[in-house]
């Protein structure tokens, strides 16, 4: 049976629309989830992605409220069974501060943060990231190939990742970072908005959970974008449809 | 030089703290009440009293139509309060007088209406209103002259 992906919102998210299309395009059996959906529906979903946006106009910090709200159950308990979940921009944020990313320490706690860029303030510019790793580091990125270089949209405020530096000693050793920016021909750059390891996105220690800054999703609706398909979405379907994937 | 903190305050429902309230009760830390500030910490020759007229005067950083404002006799929380400080430390400019170090100042009560202990402070910090990694909590729960504990 095909994967169910449910697109989890909050007051304040704003990427969804764009992401649903990204996943329709990419034959990813996809729903928009109102933030008043029932937990119990919620959980019916195989997958989840948590899409850009400001949820709960990033009171207290960016993500630190949603990380908590109710939903986020079925995101916790869906992360634990290695269900696959895709956390963009805003959605990587509330990510890290659910400590769902990198996840190293048990019991989870917030261990790293996607905080205020270098120049404090907003970047909106369009980059792109490369693989830092092998494809299958992350069960979401295994349907790439090695070393693959994505155009996305970067739109974020708060981008910068920033842990002690024991935990980014680990973030190395553990091949947590899975992309890191790029030139549009493929060598590495330093980050636009200052974030350690130049590091655009992060997994779990499973590999299972994908929390990436830069939008993929908008690529797809952006003039200067290739026709087709995200690959970040088509490798996301691809991931869903592999043994295991899904279950 | 010296230090004046300004407070500032909103006058009208404050939806971060409202939100943070009901985050904090869902976490079940045992907070009754919770209100939220910006605090400044302005370093510069005039009064105290010059100081306030002057953030008064900024229409960026103050409007008088939906907040309060005051200078803190302290230049560290008193009891019940937590102040947040960013790390790197978040800066604004106030017209006439520079840059300034800013922080946000959670006053927090338990559920008797009592300014919060030191107990119930430092839960709610780490739980929700100060990130570990890149900000830094100064709570104000020790008796008067005793040294403020600072969290990480």
């Amino acid at each position: 049976m095909k994967a169910r992906v449910g697109i989890l919102t909050f007051p304040g998210s704003n990427s969804e629309e764009e992401t649903f299309r990204a996943c329709l395009a990419a034959g990813i059996d996809a729903q928009i989830l109102h933030w008043s959906t029932s937990l119990e529906t919620v959980r019916r979903y195989d997958a989840y992605i948590l899409p850009g946006g400001f949820a709960y106009e990033d009171r207290v910090r960016a993500g630190a409220i949603a990380a908590h709200d109710r939903l986020m159950e079925a995101v916790v308990d869906a992360a634990d069974r290695g269900r696959l979940i895709l956390g963009i921009c805003n959605g990587a944020q509330i990510l890290l501060e659910a400590g769902l990313v990198p996840g190293l320490a048990t019991p989870r706690r917030v261990e790293a943060s996607f905080a205020p860029n270098r120049q404090r303030s907003f970047l909106c510019r369009r980059v792109y990231v490369r693989l830092a790793n092998e494809p299958s580091r992350c069960a979401i990125t295994a349907a790439l190939p090695p070393d693959a270089v994505l155009p996305m949209w970067a739109a974020h405020g708060e981008g910068r990742l920033a842990a002690p530096p024991t935990v980014l000693e680990r973030l190395l050793d553990g091949r947590h970072v899975v992309f890191r920016y790029a030139h549009a021909d493929g060598s590495f750059t330093e980050a636009p908005n200052g974030s350690a390891l130049d590091a655009a996105a992060l997994t779990n220690v499973a590999g299972t959970i994908l929390a990436i800054m830069p939008h993929a999703e908008r690529e797809e609706a952006s003039v200067l974008a290739s026709p087709g398909v995200s690959p970040l979405f088509a490798a996301f379907a691809a991931a869903l449809a592999s043994p295991g994937g899904a279950s | 030089m010296s230090l004046t903190v300004v407070e500032i305050r909103l006058t009208i429902p404050d939806n971060a703290a409202r939100t943070a309230f009901a985050t904090l009760t869902r976490l079940g830390v045992p907070v009754g009440g919770l209100e939220r500030a910006e605090l400044l910490f302005v370093e510069h020759e005039l009064p105290p009293a010059a100081i306030a007229a002057a953030v008064r005067a900024d229409e960026i950083r103050f409007n008088e139509n939906t907040q309060d404002l005051r200078v803190r006799f302290q230049s560290s929380p008193a009891v019940g309060e937590l102040w947040v400080h960013d790390e790197p430390p978040t800066i604004r400019t106030i017209v006439g007088l520079g840059r300034a170090q800013a922080a946000v100042l959670w006053r927090l009560t338990d559920r008797e209406g009592e300014p919060a202990n030191h107990a119930l402070l430092n839960e709610a910090a780490k739980r929700l209103l100060c990130h570990p990694v890149i900000q830094r909590a100064t709570l104000g729960s020790l008796p008067l002259g005793g040294e403020h504990p600072t969290l990480r």
